[in-house]
């Protein structure tokens, strides 16, 4: 009788072993995978403190057809001007496409908006749907999120 | 062997046969708890990964009165990636929620087939027709369109003015 109480408490105790072994990975791997998951949102929220930009001023010409947005990135976090969002009146200007162009502080092969920098986009009207004039709203997004708007204003040329 | 009896040679079989089975049962309850806490993980990833923001400029206008459509601009600014036509999001508007069938997602910043992952913009358009309660088109005043996307909850506020 002894010898079967230690035989079955030695297999029971054996088969624990091996559910915790085949349980603990299953564990780690879940708290890896949410723990880096939450540092990857107090790392975006950082980035977030430190995006700051504002649009100067956006204009239209009524000669040329081109509306001209300016920002400047007041903070210091670099952003990348191929990332940003254009809206006008809502409509969504694709600031790598073919009607839009930008440059920063007049370069306009660089990718990088970087602090203390002035973004302009020059957008052609004519690959818009809306009809821009004084008054219209110009949003524009970085990638993060923040973004800042401006009302038209229109220069007669 | 005559001096161990069979009847202790039965009970120690039996007791090996009852420690292999309880060890099975453990074995396989250990093994559908360590699946769940592994979906639970991947679930908790999801919910956490996922932010979208709505870039629409309210005061620019998103009630189009001619076609009845509210159209709204969202923006992927988190990692995880969502469907591109916009059947991850859950709509209310005003309260109610919306069906699917009155909503149209179209992704505006990538070419068709992409998924809307961190940085693209999703044109969202919801048929103001096919709400409970509403005809005619959307009332005058203030409306709210309430988006949740995997548990990330955004709010957005418009006036509607001037008749329809």
């Amino acid at each position: 009788m002894g010898v079967s109480v230690s035989a079955s408490t030695a297999i029971i105790v054996a088969g624990l072993f091996f559910a915790f072994t085949t349980f603990y990975p299953v564990a780690a791997n879940g708290f890896d995978r949410v723990s880096d998951a939450q540092h990857g949102i107090n790392e975006r929220a950082l980035e977030r403190q430190n995006t700051a930009f504002a649009v100067s001023n956006a204009t239209y010409d009524g000669g040329t057809g081109n509306l001209t947005v300016t920002a400047t990135n007041d903070g210091s976090l670099g952003l990348v001007a191929g990332d940003a969002t254009l809206l006008v009146d809502n409509e969504y200007v694709d600031v790598g496409g073919p009607n839009a162009t930008t440059t920063v502080d007049g370069d306009g092969d660089t990718a990088l908006w970087l602090g203390g920098e002035t973004l302009t986009i020059t957008v052609d009207e004519s690959g818009l749907s809306t009809d821009v004039g004084a008054g219209t709203r110009v949003v524009l997004v970085v990638e993060s999120g923040v973004r800042d708007t401006a009302t038209v204003t229109e220069v007669s040329a | 062997m005559a001096s161990v009896p069979v009847s202790h040679l039965i009970l120690f079989i039996a007791s090996l046969v009852i420690a292999a089975g309880v060890v099975g049962t453990i074995t396989t309850g250990v093994d559908r708890v360590s699946a769940a806490v592994d979906d639970a993980g991947l679930d908790a990833t999801e919910t956490l990964r996922t932010d979208v923001t709505i870039i629409s400029d309210a005061n620019a206008g998103v009630y189009n009165a001619s076609t009845q459509n509210v159209t709204l601009l969202i923006k992927n600014t988190g990692t995880y990636r969502l469907a591109p036509d916009g059947s991850g999001l859950d709509i209310v508007f005003d309260g109610r929620y919306v069906p699917p069938s009155a909503i149209d997602g179209e992704l505006v910043s990538a070419d068709a087939g992409a998924a809307w992952s961190r940085g693209d913009v999703l044109r969202l358009t919801i048929d103001a027709n096919e709400l409970d309660g509403t005809s005619g088109g959307l009332d005058d005043g203030d409306h709210r369109v309430y988006v949740t996307a995997n548990g990330d909850e955004e709010l957005f506020q418009f006036r509607v003015e001037g008749g329809n």
